[in-house]
């Protein structure tokens, strides 16, 4: 930016405005002391939404521990298989790999829509009951693309005769994985799994079609709760998690650049 | 020691290997030598137990390892990229094997610090693999790989990464390595030099094939094949018909010249054509003719080269005859003028 002249400059800070003013007005109106759901004139700093929330009145903070959960465990399940898969196919070549790739990575282009209409008719068929179950299966679905992808953009960077070295040095086949593949591609695995847990705590379409009675996930919480005006209690909850998220990704980064800097 | 039987392997639609067998004994060196796509490297990977060949089979101390996964051959292999862990430091690295194979840590220590005064690289347990230079990279691939004392080594153009004068000098470190350790080395390279300067055998591959295999001075004394003189050396060509085999000593036409070719090819027949293989520092131009062996020509260039003297000929058919003399300065030729194309019939291997 040093060499930016001013109108550089100003369009900058326009673009950045505007991506970045909704979520302001959001952290801004959190802090409200209008207790109206449906005006947005802002009479004061007040805290009563956070002490509300956390009181949980509305039930959101249930909807988001619902959430956390069905991330978490969509998260462990296609990390596992996002990592196998990606590390068996980067290991052997077979006919059909590139059409099997694709297969794979077609959940995570397919709109929303569709796939949730098709959960619903395959759940319905199976006649399996609707709730946390169907959640995280529908989830895990679209979030193994995004590991697979990940990790396999990981691997690629990665000297194939390593784990080979590791093998000609007499390690078994896991002992390889364990102590050579998994540590190399770790940050891949990471920062995949952290792309899938915002992917399912974020999903709404898809958990709106698959979930059941007295499973609610806060993104369908959110939906229904604005249908009866926008309880500024959202506004909160919003705010505390895009907090966290800004903790998370400066964390992450931090650790990036110490890693970058134990490998180069 | 090692034993290779008539391996072949195929990869989508090319044979690779059509037939490769093989017996190193122990403490030999022995370099498999050829151009790119020739399969030493698939040779040295189904020794390392990392390729399963389609068919042969591999031998070591008598005992068939073909199907063995590489993790139970007592072979250890230096990678052609070193392969050192990077997220491990140098002492952990060469370590490795060690700790799989449940050394304890005192023993895991002690022959970290051995391994790493042979290589001389003493002091770099704790470096990690981004922080060396590829030279002590190297050493290190080759210590990780020692450290087992393997029954065979196998590289992999480990020193193919490295610039000219780090090569030469590792060169000089690997034979001396090889020697202190007494381990078998099977190495693979594309470059004669290397080749000739640290093996005591060379096998030529050509096409998955063994070309011709011999002790480095065999292999440019007497090559068998024009693919075998072209790869090492450089040699002048002279195509020429058998008019004589019988008696032990072959005389040969070219050009319509007759002259003796060498001895030591009983199998030769009258009407054979082959080639002469003349290197380019055993051919002598002079103004006149010296020994049995020389055809008349032209001189058409003479260059200058500090040390030695580089000059090219013409035959009276058109081919041209490189030569390279020391300078010494006893005949000064000029060019265009006629010259004899000289060489020691004994010095000049027969080729097909």
């Amino acid at each position: 930016m040093k060499n930016g002249s001013w109108r550089s400059r100003l369009y900058m800070a326009l673009v950045l405005l505007l991506m970045y003013l909704p979520i302001v007005v959001t952290a801004v109106y959190s802090f409200n002391a209008n207790q109206s759901r449906f005006t947005f004139q802002f009479t004061g700093f007040s805290l009563q939404h956070y002490k509300a929330l956390f009181q949980d009145t509305s039930g959101l903070l249930d909807a988001l521990w619902q959430s956390l959960q069905l991330a978490l465990y969509s998260c462990l399940i296609s990390a596992a298989l996002g990592t196998l898969g990606a590390v068996g196919m980067a290991r052997r070549k077979f006919r059909l790999g590139g059409a099997l790739e694709g297969l794979a990575l077609l959940p995570a282009m397919t709109p929303e829509i569709i796939m949730a209409m098709g959960f619903l008719a395959v759940f319905t068929a199976a006649g399996l009951p609707f709730g946390m179950l169907t959640l995280v299966l529908a989830h895990v679905t679209f979030c193994v693309p995004y590991i697979y992808i990940v990790v396999k953009g990981r691997l690629a960077g990665m000297d194939p005769d390593l784990p080979n070295a590791a093998r000609d040095l007499g390690a078994s086949p896991a002992r390889a994985f364990w102590t050579v593949t998994l540590p190399l591609i770790l940050p891949g695995v990471l920062s995949g799994t952290l792309l899938a847990f915002a992917m399912s705590m974020d999903d709404f379409v898809i958990s709106f079609f698959v979930t059941g009675p007295g499973t609610t996930t806060l993104p369908v919480k959110i939906y229904s709760s604005v249908r009866m005006g926008v309880s500024l209690q959202v506004n909160a909850l919003s705010t505390l998690m895009l907090a966290t998220v800004f903790l998370l990704t400066a964390a992450l980064r931090l650790l990036r650049r110490r890693r970058a800097a134990q490998t180069t | 020691m090692l034993e290779i039987r008539d391996l072949h392997k195929r990869f989508d639609d090319a044979d690779v290997l059509r037939g490769v067998s093989l017996t190193i004994e122990t403490g030999e060196f022995v370099t498999l030598l050829g151009p790119s796509g020739c399969g030493k490297t698939t040779t040295l990977r189904i020794v390392a137990g990392l390729t399963a060949p389609d068919g042969g089979r591999v031998l070591l101390d008598g005992a068939d390892i073909t199907a063995l996964p590489p993790e139970k051959r007592d072979v250890n292999t230096v990678f052609q990229s070193y392969a050192l862990f990077p997220h491990m430091n140098v002492g952990r690295n060469i370590a490795y094997g060690l700790r799989v194979r449940g050394v304890k840590k005192d023993e895991r220590e002690r022959r970290v610090r051995e391994m790493l005064r042979l290589v001389a690289l003493e002091g770099f347990e704790e470096r990690m693999p981004s922080q060396l230079s590829g030279g002590q990279r190297q050493r290190i691939a080759i210590a990780r790989a020692l450290v087992l004392q393997p029954k065979l080594l196998l590289l992999d153009e480990p020193l193919g990464a490295l610039d000219l004068k780090l090569r030469q000098q590792m060169q000089r470190e690997l034979k001396d390595i090889q020697k202190r350790s007494g381990i078998a080395f099977l190495y693979v390279t594309h470059d004669q030099e290397e080749a000739l300067n640290l093996s005591d055998r060379i096998a030529i591959m050509r096409d998955g094939l063994i070309e011709q295999i011999g002790a480095p001075e065999d292999i440019y004394e007497r090559p068998q094949t024009r693919f075998a003189a072209e790869f090492i050396g450089q040699s002048n060509f002279l195509p020429c018909e058998v008019v004589d085999a019988g008696s032990g000593v072959p005389v040969l036409s070219c050009a319509g010249q007759r002259f003796p070719g060498r001895a030591g090819y009983p199998e030769l027949r009258v009407g054979d054509r082959i080639e002469v293989c003349l290197r380019i520092e055993r051919v002598r131009l002079s103004r006149t003719p010296i020994g049995p062996c020389a055809l008349p020509a032209t001189l058409k260039s003479r260059h200058y080269a500090g040390g030695s003297i580089r000059e090219t000929a013409i035959l009276p058919d058109g081919q041209e005859v490189f030569a390279i003399q020391q300078t010494s300065g006893d005949e000064r030729l000029e060019e265009g003028e006629p010259v004899y194309v000289c060489w020691n019939p004994n010095e000049a291997a027969l080729v097909r």
